[in-house]
């Protein structure tokens, strides 16, 4: 009895393992392109930067931050959504049902308003083309060459 | 049932193997069939792991004794629920259990991501499938549970069945004991997804947002359930062990405690990358330390390699644990060193003042409380490598060095939330700090006048007051401006607050538990201790206590038999309760055991022990008065509420916009 078991798991085992190489119809997908992977990083880095605003936005309403201070992150972490924006606008149609990205046009709206100007991020200056950072008192971007004063 | 069990995990050996190449080669080769065949093979090994592990709790409730492992943690009349507990008892069984737990940990990691990650996938199944090949290797070869019960004689050798087991260990044989492996357990085996996914990042140089934010969810868990299985290992050991306390610093205690604090490093460090782009290196490294502190931890607990209370297990996994280890830890870092490049941070800290700091400073705590807790905990195995003779570090040294680290630590845990992001001014300094700060200083001058002279005591009790006033300072805030800017109620404005910010508020509500922990800790610096002998009618006093013996019983069950003291407990002179501890002699195993009775209250505890009997009708007894002990258990309570909630996601990403922004994106256009 137990052989028997034994020869039954080991002959189900195989046949699930190694099916796939005998699949007949079209098997699901599990690589993706090397413009989806980025899709997938930018918007991971959309969703972060949307808490940060979110967060920022509430230690606002608290009180926890100079009014100067929060502007100024507030208008870095902005210039940041706008970049990544350009660029999934670029590798394909945005969705437009999700909320997240719904907010992020609202934001670009309201920044689209304003000039485009470098951003001063902690020690370094971030280009509102590329989002690099380069060094303060920089004239040009050091990766795209977008003039930063 | 056994032979199944073990071509069970045969063919799981075999499906690793399988899974490791299969991804591999099926990434490199950009081949779908031989990915989902490594996918297929990874949940089949999962599946063969659990047959095998169906197996030896058949094997144990049957009560099958042709297996040495049923003989040696099982007895006929051991209670289901304890036979069932049995399969984690010893060594053999708890390393399946843990094989178990990371299959299924891994097969979960899998079938989540059959549609994300897919760039890093192959790997993270490369690497989980390496660390169970290791725990199938070991289970197979050296600690296996369904080897039979061998006898040598003259004429060979020959399978024995015995007429019954050896029983559980008395003092495995209480209901936290039943819990607090599988506990500790997940725990674990939940950092193996992390750890797989900051593999395959350094595999494969993704090194962005994206493993950060996949593992994330996983680490608090992770973190979650060990710190259940490490207060539940604490109530065991405080209700059990009988000496009065629930931490001794023990090596296998100190085991489970290291991946946690830097668990708890990563979780508040991860933080920044997310926020600023900075501390990659760390990040990286930190999760990495951690699982392989959770190998260490196995390694130590299994090993036998230092002598512990917990020495149910000792045998010869240690060279095999220690040569993982090193293939690990030489692994990682030659995969995080080939990385570094990638791994710069994008910005600096602009301001010592700053919440990136604070989380910085607390990092750096908790990863020196780690390395001293460490240091003392492996002197024992160097000193016996360097001298030949084993040095053991006691509680005094972990106490001298881990007492001003807490502390330090809980003074950053108040800081930290009053800080801004990249710099604070000195007029938010001013206005965060004026408060919390002003009331703790009266607070600690208010102990003083009461007679709180301990030093250390009274610095905790006033850090404990200025972090539980600012995590309440942060509450009252946030509802406070959700009230005045939306009109909603107190309470609703504090639960939409939390329901909406659950990684920051449940990280404060954390917080909060922390203060509680802090709290029972300190309570130990007022411990009393009595011992008395005592006869029919004798009474004895601690504290605000009295106990008077009024009798001897004695009885026996199928597992026992006891004899007890029943004791009337008074305070202030009124009858509180009547308490029995018990001496018991387990038939099974032959062996001795204290019961310790326990008169709990909100401030303090009252602990008896029963430790001899010196002559006829005369009993010796040790009492214990832990003051705040309950804390202890209330804060790891709320510890574990907030934690769920930090595990929850933002209910604001199902609308449209959040109020805040939107009042943000007003004043935004008005500016």
């Amino acid at each position: 009895m137990t052989g028997v078991i034994i020869v039954l798991i080991a002959a189900a085992v195989f046949l699930f393992v190694f099916e796939p190489f005998f699949y007949v119809r079209k098997l699901p997908n599990r690589f993706i392109t090397r413009k989806q992977v980025r899709k997938n990083e930018l918007n991971v880095l959309k969703e972060n930067l949307l808490d940060s605003i979110r967060e920022l936005d509430l230690e606002n309403a608290t009180g926890m931050i100079p009014k100067e201070d929060y502007h100024k992150l507030r208008k870095a972490y902005i210039s940041r959504l706008e970049t990544i924006n350009h660029e999934l606008g670029g590798l394909g149609k945005p969705d437009r049902t999700d909320d997240i990205k719904k907010q992020i046009e609202i934001d670009i709206k309201i920044h689209r308003k304003k000039p485009k100007i470098a951003v001063e991020d902690g020690n370094s200056l971030i280009c509102p083309k590329c989002s690099a950072g380069n060094l303060p008192g920089s004239n040009f971007c050091s990766k795209c060459g977008e003039k930063l004063s | 049932m056994g032979d199944i069990g073990n071509f069970a995990l045969i063919i799981a050996f075999a499906l690793s193997i399988y899974t490791i190449f299969a991804s591999v080669i099926g990434a490199r080769k950009c081949r779908n069939d031989i990915i989902i065949s490594a996918e297929r093979s990874l949940v089949t090994g999962c599946v063969m792991v659990a047959v095998a592990s169906l197996s030896i709790v058949i094997l144990l409730l049957k009560s099958d004794f042709s297996y040495s492992y049923v003989t040696s943690y099982s007895n006929k009349d051991l209670p289901f629920f304890y036979k069932f507990a049995a399969f984690w008892a010893g060594q053999a069984g708890s390393l399946l259990f843990w094989l178990l737990i990371l299959s299924i940990v891994s097969s979960v990691a899998v079938l989540q991501n059959k549609e994300h990650n897919r760039e890093l996938m192959p790997y993270v199944m490369a690497a989980m499938s390496i660390v169970t090949l290791f725990f199938i290797l070991v289970t197979l070869f050296i600690a296996n549970p369904f080897d039979h019960w061998v006898v040598e004689s003259e004429t060979g050798t020959s399978l024995f069945t015995a007429g019954d087991g050896n029983g559980l260990n008395p003092l495995l044989q209480h209901w936290a004991m039943v819990i607090h492996p599988p506990a500790l357990f997940i725990g674990y085996s939940g950092f193996l997804v992390p750890f797989a996914f900051a593999i395959a990042a350094l595999i494969t140089g993704k090194l962005d947002a994206n493993w950060t934010k996949v593992t994330r969810r996983w680490t608090i868990f992770a973190w979650i359930f060990l710190g259940i299985g490490i207060l539940l290992g604490g109530r065991w050991a405080y209700v059990e062990l009988g000496w009065g306390g629930y931490w001794a610093w023990d090596p296998v205690e100190n085991a489970s405690l290291l991946p946690w604090l830097t668990g708890t490093a990563y979780l508040h460090s991860v933080i920044i990358q997310e926020k600023r782009g900075m501390l990659k290196v760390w990040n990286i490294s930190l999760i990495i330390v951690t699982f392989l502190l959770c190998i260490l931890g196995t390694f130590i607990t299994r090993s036998g390699i230092i002598s512990s209370v917990h020495s149910f297990a000792q045998s010869s996994i240690g060279p095999a644990f220690g040569s993982f280890l090193f293939f690990l830890i030489a692994g990682s870092l030659f995969l995080i060193i080939r990385r570094l490049p990638d791994l710069k941070s994008e910005t600096r800290p602009d301001s010592l003042l700053s919440r990136e700091s604070g989380f910085l400073f607390n990092n750096l705590i908790l990863v020196g409380a780690m390395l001293a807790t460490l240091w003392g905990t492996i002197i024992p195995i160097l000193s016996e490598w360097i001298q030949g003779t084993q040095i053991t570090v006691g509680a005094p040294y972990f106490n001298k060095v881990n007492i001003p680290i807490g502390l330090f630590l809980l003074f950053l845990t108040g800081v930290g939330p009053l800080f801004a992001w990249r710099k604070s001014s000195a007029s938010s300094l001013k206005r965060n700090f004026l408060y919390p700060f002003s009331s703790s200083v009266v607070f600690g001058f208010f102990l003083f006048v009461l007679g709180v002279r301990h030093i250390f005591a009274l610095i905790s009790f006033t850090l404990c007051f200025f972090v539980a006033f600012t995590v309440l300072q942060e509450f009252f805030k946030g509802t406070h401006a959700r009230r005045k800017n939306i009109g909603e109620s107190y309470c609703r404005a504090l639960i939409n607050l939390t329901l909406r910010n659950t990684r920051r508020y449940g990280g404060y509500i954390v917080h909060f538990g922390i203060v509680f922990l802090f709290m029972g800790f300190t309570g130990n610096a007022f411990n009393k201790e009595k011992r008395a002998e005592l006869g029919i009618g004798d009474t004895m006093e601690i504290g605000s206590y009295e106990l008077r013996l009024d009798n001897f019983n004695s009885g026996e069950n199928p597992l026992y038999e006891f004899i007890e003291l029943d004791l009337a407990v008074f305070r202030n002179g009124k009858e509180v309760s009547r308490k029995t501890p018990q001496k018991r002699y387990y038939l099974a195993s032959g062996q001795i055991t204290t019961e310790v009775a326990i008169h709990s209250s909100f401030s303090n505890d009252l602990y008896i022990v029963y430790t001899d009997v010196p002559a006829e009708n005369r009993a010796e007894i040790i009492t214990y008065l832990n003051p705040l002990i309950c804390f202890v258990w209330l804060g790891g309570g709320i510890l574990v509420i907030g934690s769920i909630i930090a595990m929850i996601p933002n209910r604001v990403k199902n609308r449209k916009i959040t109020i805040f922004e939107e009042l943000a994106v007003k004043e935004e256009i008005t500016n």
